[in-house]
């Protein structure tokens, strides 16, 4: 099958510190890859030269069998690409809905490009991601509470760590990305938020979105990822299943000389 | 977890208060002599006043003009005298060559700082933070120069680069006019900045704001807007500034282009309140006002304006205008919710207390 994204020997340096070293995977349309590697190997890097925030200084990006590197990042989120980030990072001043609704606003100023048509879609996205829940709404109910909904006049800031991930999802969905890429999105999640997350995930996937999940562990994505790609100093390691990956000793080693992954 | 509704203040109190305040601005010729029996004796003293106003006005915009760049866009220009400068220029060395209709010139003069703001934002979008503002203040700074050194011969030329137009830049004697001009201008201003500032435009400058890189991974083509917003800023201090030589006659470097202005205009949406639009209308109306009260204290004004403003800053960050509007509400949420509702409200993080950062 013929990738979604492609990376082709990327190098990237910072100074003297070599991030990435001629890293090649490629991820398949429709998989749930997980991306993982020791704190520090690369991960975010990556994610960022794919983003465009950072130009790889060789080496080629392509998605859809395109080009993509050195475009910009807007560019390249409205070819299809979506990322959140580790840290969410929300706009902090905006309710939860102008949140996901600057996700929506075109480039072309002229553009028309009804309000009414962008609230749908936030409402959409919101009650997608489960936002409207966190506020006792029933599933799907700010689809029809309109501005009622929490999402409208609450900040960011009123959100649960939990609900900020979700938040990061939801932007990200608004651009309706075909690839996206999560950066630990787990993380600081108690287990049964975990589970629950699990689920909106594979949910997306089914609606034939493609995802590139990343975390330092594999133990949470073991069951939710098709592939895995483990990377270390830049440079990868292994890929197969998550099965295969867990057992090749150069990645045990990797993980603090022989501690399971 | 179920939280309760957040309380807003009715937005028609918000739109009566703004009536008011225009129905204010509109009676002031009027009402001033009426208040004040001096200035129906001495007519020189209203038209003192009336001109302190049109200034007033004038600041307004380009306060205004500030706070759509540095208060929405979050890019903090400590230049924006050279657009009001580059405004102000354009009115003198037009009317005197070709004493074309005062709004075409006008209108012009916008244009032309419209350019100088695209001109800055060019280099302005690889720079950041303090970079951006020097910048901005070095190039505003570097214009000035060019002026003092250049000398334009142009219309009664005056020393250290100044242009007197008058007569050709004069725009009436009549003083409750040039304050009605003023204050239409204004108020054109404020209206179109306030649905820029509501509409798609405005919500994609404040994600630049607030994160730039998290604006631009939501898809936005954040040099674009942020280009655009320079252009707009611009575009608008100039018509102050193109309004300002024709409100006193001539263009000078020091009266035009005097890093003073940039200042002032940054106190001015400060004072007010960043991001809100009327917040530095508020400001300097505020600022001027003061000024002209504190005449008779010379040139000691100043020290004990700026030190107001200072105290201001200290005393209340967000600005006089958004710290009202919170009152506001508190004094609404008292009045019409028992007293248990009104600390849920707050401590569940109610937005709209400030748009401000």
């Amino acid at each position: 099958m013929k990738a979604i994204l492609e990376l082709a020997r990327i190098s990237k340096a910072f100074g003297g510190l070599q991030a990435v070293r001629e890293l090649s995977f490629e991820v398949r349309p429709g998989e749930i890859l997980g991306f993982i590697g020791p704190n520090g190997a690369g991960k975010t890097t990556v994610f960022n030269l794919i983003m465009g925030v950072y130009r790889p200084d060789r080496g080629q990006i392509l998605f859809n069998g395109q080009d993509i590197s050195g475009w910009p990042p807007y560019r390249i989120v409205n070819a299809g690409i979506a990322r959140t980030f580790q840290i969410p990072r929300p706009f902090r001043h905006k309710t939860i809905a102008q949140n996901v609704e600057i996700a929506l606003i075109p480039n072309e100023i002229f553009r028309r490009n009804p309000g009414h048509k962008r609230r749908a879609r936030v409402r959409e996205c919101c009650a997608r991601t489960g936002l409207c829940r966190l506020w006792g709404h029933e599933e799907g109910s700010c689809a029809t509470a309109g501005d009622s909904c929490a999402c409208w006049q609450q900040s960011p800031g009123s959100l649960p760590q939990a609900g900020l991930r979700r938040l990061e999802i939801a932007k990200a969905l608004a651009t309706d990305p075909a690839l996206l890429l999560l950066d630990e999105p787990f993380a600081g999640l108690t287990q049964a938020e975990v589970d629950e997350l699990s689920l909106l995930l594979r949910d997306l996937r089914e609606e034939g979105r493609t995802l590139v999940i990343v975390d330092h562990n594999m133990r949470g994505l073991m069951k939710l990822v098709d592939r895995v790609v483990v990377i270390h100093f830049g440079q990868k390691l292994a890929e197969g299943t998550p099965e295969e990956v867990a057992e090749n000793p150069r990645v045990q080693e990797a993980y603090l000389a022989g501690s399971a992954p | 977890m179920s939280r309760p509704r957040q309380l807003r203040l009715p937005s028609c109190l918000w739109w009566i208060g703004l009536g008011l305040t225009l129905g204010l601005l509109l009676a002031i010729p009027y009402l001033l002599p009426l208040l004040f029996p001096d200035m129906k004796v001495n007519p020189i003293l209203l038209r003192r006043w009336l001109d302190t106003l049109t200034v007033a006005c004038l600041w307004a915009i380009l306060a205004m003009s500030w706070d759509l760049l540095g208060g929405y866009a979050g890019q903090i220009s400590f230049g924006h005298s050279l657009f009001f400068g580059l405004g102000g220029y354009t009115s003198a060395v037009m009317s005197v060559l070709f004493g074309w209709s005062p709004v075409l010139i006008i209108a012009l003069g916008g244009l032309v700082a419209a350019v100088g703001g695209l001109v800055v934002a060019a280099p302005a979008l690889r720079l950041h933070g303090p970079y951006l503002s020097l910048m901005t203040l070095v190039a505003a700074l570097a214009f000035e120069r060019l002026m003092r050194w250049a000398k334009p011969q142009i219309g009664i030329p005056g020393a250290e680069g100044a242009i007197l137009c008058i007569p050709q830049c004069f725009l009436t004697f009549d003083a409750t006019a040039k304050y009605y001009y003023a204050l239409g201008l204004m108020v054109g201003m404020a209206l179109l900045l306030y649905a820029l500032t509501r509409s798609r435009f405005g919500l994609a400058l404040e994600a630049i704001r607030d994160d730039e890189e998290a604006a631009q991974a939501a898809g936005l083509n954040t040099a674009k807007y942020k280009t655009l917003a320079f252009g707009m800023s611009a575009f608008i201090a100039g018509l102050s500034g193109a309004f300002y030589v024709y409100h006193i006659g001539s263009a000078s470097p020091k009266a035009v282009l005097d890093l003073e202005i940039s200042v002032q205009a940054i106190v001015a949406s400060v004072l007010g309140g960043l991001g809100t639009i009327f917040g530095p209308i508020f400001g300097a109306f505020f600022f001027k006002i003061t000024e002209e009260y504190l005449r008779l204290l010379g040139a000691l004004r100043f020290v004990v304006l700026f030190s107001l403003a200072l105290g201001v800053l200290l005393l209340v960050p967000g600005g006089l205008l958004a710290k009202l509007r919170v009152q506001l509400r508190r004094g609404w949420q008292a009045l019409y919710t028992p007293a248990g509702a009104v600390r849920n409200a707050q401590e569940t993080g109610e937005l709209g207390v400030g748009r401000r950062r």
